[in-house]
């Protein structure tokens, strides 16, 4: 019988400032669970801007999330209540330890109203939780294409992990019923439509969003800030200098664009990502941060 | 060119890819892409080129002395991991001694005894190579998405003799060089070595490196104390180069006044 063993996936984040920021809100962090040969994560973390000090709780939690990522198993793989309870204590341990590093920091709850998007391998798995807004990216093994799940909140209030610190706001979060969660589903290269729609992958919802997937069918996952959608074309010089938004779609393929997978590739791209930008005159006013997972392919020993 | 009987070669203990280069009759080699830094991002190319024909035995130790100690000056730089060195030996022959080569990994002891005087002065041919090859393997890492710059310092002690190549094609493949988009920038050095202070060698050498595109230093006193000098400014003007990489443009030049005569 061939024994199949898992090559070690390669993480990386990088984050960028935005150009209406003065400080940088966003933060990426990626490495590989201690213990875990092969397994690798990849986290982003987007302060809210109207919170005060969100730059330090983005850090925070991502710093948090790398540390408890190890949490994140369920003890009944093949029940997925089973991995919402894993998820739900994920999330709780990583809010509980940034709470404790902010009070040590002396900054106020507020500071940790950030998003978290989290992705892991897990043996054969690949799992993925969004805590927030932002962008998630799969791209299958087998044909290439990327199938993009762009999230957000209908009234703009995405979901923070730092409601879980105090019931009462958890519960008002819960009750915006306006604010219902949107998940945006775009495949690219889109065949017939570039960006054309497909049913994304299946998740298990909570107040949060999550993904159980089989790890050979993506070679590769990234997760982004909402700043992918900030994006603006160059001025028109026809409309007093006012800067169209530049869709998802068109942004994406430079975005993801990634070249030689080892340690690096996240930033590489973004880098490259930065010139190609330029030269087309793009800005992104929000701040961009991107991690991200590759997973060679499995390779099958005979012996 | 061969890499094979360079004694710097033995030192080699990872994958080095070889290349041709286009309109010239060498090559060039660099650190195979899979064996470049974890987590590295870009990288400044640093070429030294040494004139090996006859004329220099005078001077050889302290020659390749300075290449040393150019190795351990670059390494000092808070910016070694991403650096990388190329180093050429001409005479009537360019000779590689070894490719773009992780400055991490050079090790200054390997330089003390490299050189293989004799012969005449390619120079027009070593210049061409240096720049082209930089360009060469720059493209292979912009390809990749790594950001590049560039820096090359030929140091010889006569006109050109032996070359295939033209002054005229060397220019125009550093008009190429910085006409394209490879390197975000390209410091170029010309440094003659001119004991005798020959007013027609200054000149013929400083002609090339003007219409070549090369910052021209003339050097009379060949002391080791000189030599030793200018190993630091050449160390300096790498770690400036790559001090610069990101921001578009090249490095501001080192003071060589005091190198000067």
């Amino acid at each position: 019988m061939p024994e199949t063993m898992t090559a070690a996936a390669v993480s990386d984040g990088y984050t960028v400032q935005g150009a209406s920021h003065h400080v940088c809100q966003d933060y990426a962090s990626a490495g590989t669970p201690p213990g875990e040969d092969g397994d690798a994560w990849a986290v982003v973390s987007d302060g809210c801007s109207s919170a005060p000090d969100t730059d330090w709780g983005a850090r925070l939690l991502a710093r948090a999330a790398g540390a408890h990522v190890g949490s994140l198993v369920p003890e009944c793989p093949g029940d997925p209540a089973s991995w919402l309870a894993a998820a739900e204590r994920y999330h709780d341990r990583v809010i509980g330890e940034a709470a404790g590093h902010a009070r040590a920091l002396d900054l106020t709850t507020p500071a940790l109203t950030a998003t978290l998007l989290t992705a892991r391998t897990l043996g054969n798995r690949l799992v993925v939780a969004a805590y927030g807004d932002g962008v998630v990216a799969l791209r299958e093994r087998n044909t290439g294409r990327w199938r993009v799940l762009a999230l957000s909140f209908a009234d703009g209030k995405a979901a923070y992990p730092s409601y879980r610190l105090d019931p009462d706001t958890l519960a008002l979060f819960r009750g915006l019923e306006a604010n219902e969660r949107r998940v945006a589903a775009l495949t690219l290269p889109g065949g017939e439509g570039e960006g054309a729609a497909e049913a994304p992958p299946a998740a298990l919802e909570s107040d949060f969003l999550l993904w159980a997937l089989p790890r050979e069918a993506y070679d590769t996952v990234a997760l982004l800030s909402d700043g992918a959608t900030s994006f603006t074309g160059p001025p028109d010089g026809g409309n007093a200098g006012a800067r169209s938004p530049v869709e998802l779609y068109e942004v994406l393929p430079l975005l993801l664009d990634f070249r030689l997978m080892t340690c690096g590739f996240a930033r590489r791209s973004l880098h490259s990502w930065q010139k190609a930008s330029r030269k087309r005159g793009w800005e992104h006013y929000d701040d961009l941060s991107l991690a991200a997972l590759y997973l060679p392919p499995v390779a099958e020993n005979m012996g | 060119m061969s890499t094979t009987s360079s004694p710097l070669n033995g030192a080699l203990d990872f994958d080095f890819d070889r290349s041709h280069l286009p309109g010239s009759s060498y090559g060039y080699s660099g650190t195979a892409l899979s064996q470049l830094a974890d987590g590295a991002t870009e990288y400044t190319l640093a070429t030294i080129v040494v004139d090996g024909s006859g004329s220099t035995g005078g001077f050889r130790r302290e020659m390749q002395d300075a290449v040393g100690q150019i190795v351990v000056g670059c390494q000092r730089n808070p910016r070694a991991d991403n650096m990388m060195l190329r180093l050429v030996e001409f005479d009537d022959d360019v000779r590689e001694e070894h490719g773009f080569k992780m400055l991490t990994r050079c090790n200054p002891g390997d330089y003390a005894d490299f050189m293989r005087l004799g012969g005449t002065t390619a120079l027009y041919d070593s210049a061409d190579n240096a720049v082209g090859a930089m360009v060469a393997y720059g493209q292979q890492l912009t390809d990749q998405q790594y950001a590049v710059n560039g820096i090359a310092v030929v140091i010889t002690d006569g006109g050109d003799n032996a070359s295939k190549l033209s002054a005229t094609a060397v220019k125009k493949r550093v008009e190429d060089a910085l006409r394209g988009e490879v390197l975000e920038s390209l410091v170029l050095i010309l440094v003659g070595l001119n004991p005798a202070k020959d007013a027609a060698l200054t000149k013929a050498l400083s002609d090339f490196a003007q219409d070549a595109g090369f910052r021209y230093i003339d050097i009379t006193d060949l002391t080791p104390a000189k030599f030793a000098k200018l190993a630091d400014f050449i160390s300096r003007s790498v770690s400036a180069q790559s001090q610069s990489l990101g921001t578009g443009g090249p490095s501001k030049p080192i003071d060589a006044s005091q190198l000067v005569i």
